[in-house]
């Protein structure tokens, strides 16, 4: 089972992608902030990453970088809010698979994903 | 009285105190008496009384006593008759006979005046040179006379010729003196009068203060005084003889042959001024007065000179120095005015070179001034030297501000070699230099005298200086003082051009009016029109006209100063906007009212104070909808997260329900976080409803925490996202203020954002936000915004408020300056303040309404 790990402060949007997520049949850790996740050690297992842009702290794209850095390639779908559509193509060209824009449809979260991790592994059912 | 003569040497020409010449001719051998006289066949022959030498019979000697003696008496009776003193003496000089005239004048008897008893009658004063005389005329045997005072019976002296003639017989032998004794006190008294004036007139001519001469009809010398030996250098030797004209100047020579001839002819004075020639050839102008003498005898005239010299000196002098001071006084350039004063000094001083040379107005160094007739090529080496001791006469003259002499280059080796050289290049042997020195004792420059030979000045040639120093001093202290006016003039005409400020003074009475060229152009009239009041108030805005009359009317009556706006409207529709200042100038009771003052066109500023509030207007319009647009995105945010969430649960929902075995339970969660978040989004509208419901009513009362509580949940996203947090300590007894809501929490919503950004950068330390409220001095609340971020830039706080001032790399730096007009607006101020540890607090105050109400707590 692919593992997904969440990042994001606001807590509406951490409880409620794991319980979208584990619905479809992922396996779900979700960090409030950046610093959480890269002392959590879910780096190894992760198959893909959900991170919010606009963080207190060291925010999404910084997060891309430093795993850029330390090379942990975890593929990473970019979540955002109204207003900051502008980083999109930045985080694109760091590598992102996608940057959606909040609030997104299911569709478009699957899609994402299952352009992070090879649709054969998990068992991606469909409605 | 003779009336013819009794001997051959007649007494027609009276010699006085002299014997006859011609007497040794006639009588060769008077001395001898025994010669005979030969008498004149018109006189009687005189019997001789006493015993005559020589010899003679008795006979005959009775007979011709008998003859004589009755001659004697006719004759005797005769002489008594006449009117005149006579006297007859023996050859040995004793008088024997003396007429009844001479008794009765003297008083003395026969007795007493024969032999020498008539020396009784002599006056004593006379006595002893008329006896001297006496004999020395009878030792001579020759006729003598002599003049003596004879004293009248009465005592009375009176000077009288006396004469005394010898006669001779045949054979030549000296008989008798015939005397007579002649009274000339008239003739003596008119010929001590002719001669006291004469010596008079003779002193008079010596002594005259003019040079007078007297010529003959040639022309020729006759006579001069001293003064004119003084005047021309010829004594009187030189002169007498010499031709006149020799005095002439060959120019004048005609001209003056002229009026010789016209006063000679005529006979009439001729009066001239005209040019003579000194004996050592220097000129003289002269003042001359021709007058012919008016006698019978040969044409002589008399010819007065005055030197005027010096007098046609000083005219020129002083007709020089007036054109000059005309010139200065016209306003002539400084250049033109001391080269025409070196050319007049040239004049007056012949064969000088006059130079004058400026002191630069850095005090420095020389420059040049004017010298028309010195070489160029030396003028221009001097210009721009360092004035100091050694570099010519007058860099001495400027550094003692002293005269400085040099006599000759050649020999005076108080100057360089160098200037020397220079000056003996250029043939200038001597140079008088003179500092010219201001009223105030400032050196402005030079005056100097050069000479092609070696010289000294004269003591006149000193005050010739002076006098042209002074001028050129005038000149030049004039015309810096003019520069420096008309600098100033230009100055002030610039000034007001620049401020639109015209001056204008005003003489009520008379309603004189004086206008500054701006002043013309403020009311836009020409130059040549005369201002007057009723010209002034034609121009007045009809609207303001009333308030202008009001405002001139109430000044004028009580002579106070004025000061008021009012608008001009011209013709073809224009209005300007004119602030007028008068003063009232050197007001004494007496004296009529004047006003002095300016009048400035404040129609821009007004135009740009109305530009400013429209500015203003727009730009808290822009502010706002920007401010609007910031919270609008806080807002999405603050929705957009509880909606996202509301999406994926409701998703995660459906997926929990569908299928073959619902999972129910995780389908509640779904549902239930659904709930919450919808909830969540149900505050973030309620909050965003109280931040515009009364937008409408700028004016309400409103509690200052309350402002301060919804704009913290406002801006609670850009806190979090700015990794700050917030703090708040609000006294809970403030009263309501009234004011914009809307517009206060712009303000906090500023203060906010602001304090976010100023900590953006900080990672040593908590960023913390501290918003307290509290009662301030007064009846006002103050509010605190403090962060902990870089704190404020010294230099840059003065400026923090202003608008486009900005610390950061975005934005306009809008922000404080809106702020605080928003808090001016509300009557309270803003203010910024370094803390004690890291960051910077803005303060702020609002007035609470103090109208008498009990501000009670009334906030949350």
């Amino acid at each position: 089972m692919s593992l997904i790990s969440v990042v994001d402060d606001d807590d509406s949007i951490r409880e409620s992608l794991q319980g979208l997520l584990e619905s479809i049949g992922f396996a779900v850790e979700t960090f409030s902030s950046a610093q959480a996740f890269l002392a959590s050690g879910c780096h190894t297992r992760t198959d893909c990453l959900i991170l919010d842009v606009r963080m207190p702290g060291m925010r999404g794209p910084d997060l891309q970088r430093e795993l850029a850095r330390r090379r942990w390639p975890i593929p990473i779908v970019f979540i955002t809010a109204h207003g900051e559509e502008d980083i999109r193509p930045r985080v694109l060209a760091e590598g992102a698979v996608d940057c959606l824009l909040k609030p997104f449809s299911e569709e478009a979260l699957i899609h994402a994903i299952h352009a992070a991790i090879p649709p054969s592994s998990p068992k991606i059912t469909d409605m | 009285m003779y009336n013819g003569s009794p001997h051959r040497y007649g007494p027609s020409s009276t010699v006085q105190c002299s014997q006859a010449e011609d007497a040794h001719e006639a009588v060769p051998a008077y001395d001898e008496h025994e010669v005979g006289v030969s008498m004149s066949d018109t006189l009687p022959h005189f019997p001789v009384y006493g015993a005559p030498r020589g010899e003679a019979n008795t006979a005959t000697v009775e007979r011709a006593l008998g003859e004589m003696q009755a001659a004697s008496d006719q004759f005797r009776i005769a002489i008594d008759t006449i009117p005149g003193l006579v006297w007859t003496a023996l050859p040995d000089g004793s008088v024997d006979f003396l007429n009844q005239r001479w008794l009765e004048y003297t008083g003395l008897t026969l007795e007493q005046a024969s032999g020498w008893g008539w020396q009784k009658a002599i006056s004593p004063e006379d006595l002893s040179r008329l006896v001297e005389y006496w004999r020395s005329v009878l030792a001579s045997g020759k006729p003598g006379e002599i003049e003596a005072r004879l004293r009248r019976h009465d005592g009375v002296d009176r000077w009288f010729l006396f004469r005394g003639v010898p006669q001779y017989d045949e054979q030549g032998n000296l008989v008798k003196w015939y005397g007579q004794t002649m009274d000339i006190e008239d003739r003596r008294r008119a010929e001590e009068e002719v001669k006291k004036q004469t010596a008079h007139l003779d002193e008079l001519f010596e002594l005259a203060p003019h040079a007078v001469v007297l010529v003959d009809a040639d022309i020729s010398v006759i006579r001069v005084n001293r003064e004119f030996t003084r005047m021309f250098g010829y004594t009187p030797a030189e002169a007498i003889n010499r031709p006149l004209l020799d005095l002439v100047a060959p120019e004048e020579r005609l001209s003056e042959y002229r009026n010789n001839a016209r006063m000679l002819s005529s006979g009439q004075k001729v009066e001239s001024e005209t040019i003579r020639r000194r004996k050592d050839g220097v000129r003289i102008a002269v003042s001359m007065t021709a007058s012919p003498v008016l006698t019978a005898g040969p044409i002589e005239g008399y010819i007065i000179y005055r030197d005027i010299t010096g007098r046609k000196r000083d005219e020129a002098l002083l007709a020089g120095e007036k054109r000059l001071l005309e010139m200065i006084a016209k306003g002539d350039s400084l250049p033109r005015i001391l080269e025409a004063l070196c050319r007049l000094v040239e004049e007056t001083a012949a064969g000088s070179l006059c130079s004058i040379l400026l002191v630069d107005p850095n005090g420095r160094q020389l420059r040049a001034g004017a010298a028309p007739s010195l070489p160029l090529e030396y003028t221009q080496a001097l210009d721009g030297r360092v004035i100091e001791l050694g570099i010519g006469p007058c860099g001495d003259a400027l550094q003692s501000k002293q005269p400085v002499i040099a006599s000759d280059f050649r020999t005076d080796e108080r100057w360089s070699e160098e200037y020397r050289a220079l000056a003996l290049a250029y043939g200038l042997r001597a140079c008088w230099s003179t500092p010219i020195l201001s009223l105030e004792g400032g050196a402005l420059g030079t005056f100097a005298l050069y000479y092609r030979e070696p010289r000294s000045p004269t003591p006149e040639e000193y005050n010739v200086i002076e006098q042209f120093r002074d001028i050129a001093s005038i000149a030049i202290e004039r015309t810096q003082a003019e520069d420096a006016l008309r600098r100033n003039e230009a100055l002030l005409a610039e000034a007001q051009r620049l401020t639109r400020t015209g001056s204008f003074s005003w003489r009520v009475t008379t309603d004189e009016i004086t206008w500054s060229e701006e002043t013309y152009r403020i009311y836009e009239l020409d130059h040549w029109v005369r201002p007057t009041m009723g010209m002034v108030r034609q121009r007045v805005h009809p609207t303001d006209l009333p308030l202008f009359d009001r405002a001139v009317r109430r000044a004028t009556a009580e002579g106070r100063d004025f000061f008021f706006e009012h608008r001009l409207l011209f013709p073809g529709g224009a209005v300007k906007h004119l602030q007028v200042v008068a003063h009232v100038s050197g007001a004494t009771a007496a004296a009529p009212l004047e006003y002095v003052g300016t009048v400035m066109d404040v129609t821009d500023r007004k135009r740009s104070e109305d530009a400013l509030d429209r500015a203003r207007t727009e730009l808290a319009h822009v502010s706002r909808v920007t401010t609007l647009g910031q919270m609008t995105a806080s807002i999405a945010h603050e929705i957009n997260q509880p909606l996202t969430g509301i999406v994926i649960n409701g998703n995660a929902c459906l997926r929990w329900l569908a299928g073959e075995s619902p999972n129910l339970h995780e389908a509640r969660e779904a549902t239930r976080r659904i709930v919450r978040d919808g909830q969540r989004a149900g505050d973030v509208i309620t909050r965003l409803r109280s931040l515009f419901r009364r937008e409408g009513s700028p004016n309400e009362r409103l509690g200052v925490n309350e402002v301060v509580h919804e704009v913290i949940a406002l801006t609670r996203g850009e806190v979090h996202n700015g990794g700050a947090t917030v703090r708040t300590r609000m006294a809970d007894d403030l009263p309501l203020v009234s004011g914009d809501r809307v517009q206060l929490q712009q303000l906090l919503l500023n203060l906010i954002l602001n304090a976010v950004e100023a900590m953006s950068e900080v990672h040593d330390r908590p960023r913390e936000i501290n918003i307290s409220t509290q009662r301030g001095e007064g009846n006002e609340v103050l509010v605190a915004v403090r962060d902990s971020g870089v704190g404020l830039d010294p230099q840059g706080k003065e400026k923090l408020f202003d608008a486009f001032y900005t610390s950061k790399s975005v934005g306009m730096g809008m922000g404080l300056a809106i702020s605080r007009s928003i808090v001016e607006h509300h009557g309270g101020r803003l203010w910024a303040a370094s803390n004690d540890g890291p960051g910077a607090t803005f303060l702020f105050t609002i007035p609470w309404n103090a109208a008498g109400e009990d501000p009670g707590p009334m906030c949350p």
